[in-house]
């Protein structure tokens, strides 16, 4: 068995110093892929929630930041709460200012030591579906696999992130899984998942077909990526 | 006489007499598993498939790729092929009108005796959508290869929709079925009529409005005190 170490982030209460409108389900959707994996046998490493969420977990220690130590010394990373995207570049908001209320997808290299998948259940992923739209992840995509998320609005409700989880734990096709899991908590989302791979065909075949097992087929670099999702 | 107070305010008057239904208790079983996939042809034995049990639910496949999953919380089940629902064949486009789409589906759902037509309200016609490109490219290729149908659950002629009230019917890019999730709490009966509407402030009800095809009125918060 492939054993994959989890790490979650999340933000349901925005007490401050950075605020933002409080969410109620984030826990519940990070906490609930991170416990599934785990009931597969899967290590859990960190689970790190409102004022414990750092955007220095994220973000790459070339611009500053912690995220060897933490969300790239993982193989699976789930993050929840509010998202954000201006000129194609994605951010995440935190509520503890450490060292800054919001981490943007400018400032990551996802991947760069451990990272394989990363959820970002949050707004705003992708803008939209076209290549112009989606290009803005070459840059953040270094070494991980696939990155889930939302084109646009996602919706505060629990469930997926367990639902998720369990498929994820039990071997399916992870983008598929995504998608219907993503999906499945309320219909008006979309959910889209972006694989990458050196060649046309990896990033096809992985965005089509990896699973967890496909934890040590490296990713050993980003030109080509595929995506996925419904509208 | 239980009290129905709604705390989400309505284009409408709300009906009189809103009902309020017992679930029966979810079971899932290996017997469960054979009734409901007995209409796709199924067998559910061990001599014919594989089950799988979990603190999810209880899933059965075949050789030939079909499968049905039954999950444990909500009785809700999933009939889907593992090789061929969502996947991609590399060459397959799509191109059908909503109209269409929804057509299959229901065309399905009647085949296989899956709910009643007056059971449900379509919600939406999804689209399954590929794609590619490579770095620095100006353009990328894209295609569909599948798209779901969702229908939403219509009680006492109202729509609900939820974990306990949804269908969806997957077909692939030649419009063949790949896949039906019914999400589905079984009713076990009317458990006692409500008595009126009033909302939970000091704000008038304003109301709740019938949907129409097309419509798609957020879910109401309804507080309902039993007794």
């Amino acid at each position: 068995m492939t054993i994959v170490r989890t790490g979650v982030e999340w933000i349901n209460t925005f007490s401050g110093p950075c605020k933002q409108q409080n969410l109620t389900y984030r826990a519940d959707d990070a906490e609930g892929f991170q416990d599934a994996m785990a009931a597969a046998g899967h290590t859990s490493v960190f689970d790190w929630g409102d004022g414990n969420a750092w955007e220095t977990d994220f973000r790459h220690p070339d611009y500053g930041g912690d995220s060897l130590n933490w969300s790239d010394n993982v193989h699976f990373c789930y993050f929840t709460d509010h998202g954000g995207n201006g000129d194609n570049v994605f951010s995440i908001a935190f509520t503890s200012k450490h060292d800054n209320c919001s981490g943007t997808s400018d400032t990551w290299r996802l991947g760069a030591k451990s990272l394989k998948w990363m959820v970002f259940d949050a707004c705003d992923l992708v803008l939209g579906t076209d290549v112009g739209s989606i290009t803005g992840w070459f840059g953040p995509m270094q070494g991980v696999h696939i990155v889930f998320g939302f084109v646009n609005l996602a919706y505060d409700h629990g469930g997926r992130g367990a639902s998720f989880g369990h498929d994820a734990a039990s071997g399916a096709g992870l983008t598929n899984a995504w998608l219907d899991d993503a999906i499945g908590s309320d219909t008006r989302q979309t959910a889209i998942a972006i694989a990458a791979g050196p060649t046309q065909w990896e990033a096809i075949f992985r965005r089509d077909f990896e699973n967890i097992n496909w934890r040590d087929w490296d990713v050993t670099s980003t030109n080509w990526i595929a995506w996925k999702w419904y509208s | 006489m239980p009290e129905i107070i709604i705390e989400t305010e309505y284009e409408f008057e709300p009906q009189e007499g809103l009902n309020i239904y017992a679930l029966r208790v979810p079971r899932v079983s290996e017997e469960i598993v054979r009734q409901a996939g007995a209409r796709f042809g199924l067998r559910g034995t061990v001599d014919a498939g594989t089950f799988i049990h979990n603190a999810r639910g209880m899933a059965y496949s075949e050789a030939s790729g079909w499968g049905l999953r039954l999950f444990r919380h909500s009785g809700g089940w999933q009939y889907r092929n593992a090789e061929r629902w969502q996947a991609d064949d590399g060459r397959g486009h799509l191109e059908i009108g909503d109209d269409e789409a929804a057509e299959l589906a229901r065309e399905a759902i009647g085949r296989y005796e899956v709910a009643a037509e007056s059971e449900l309200d379509l919600v939406r016609v999804q689209r399954l959508h590929v794609a590619h490109a490579e770095r620095g490219a100006a353009e990328h290729l894209e295609r569909i290869v599948g798209l779901r149908v969702v229908f939403r659950r219509v009680l006492d002629g109202l729509p609900a929709e939820g974990p306990g009230g949804r269908t969806v019917v997957y077909l692939d890019h030649g419009r063949e079925l790949t896949g039906i999730d019914h999400l589905w709490h079984e009713i076990e009966g009317r458990a006692a009529p409500g008595r009126g509407c009033a909302r939970g402030g000091a704000s008038p009800v304003r109301g709740l409005r019938r949907p129409r095809r097309g419509d798609r009125p957020p879910p109401g918060l309804l507080r309902a005190r039993l007794g």
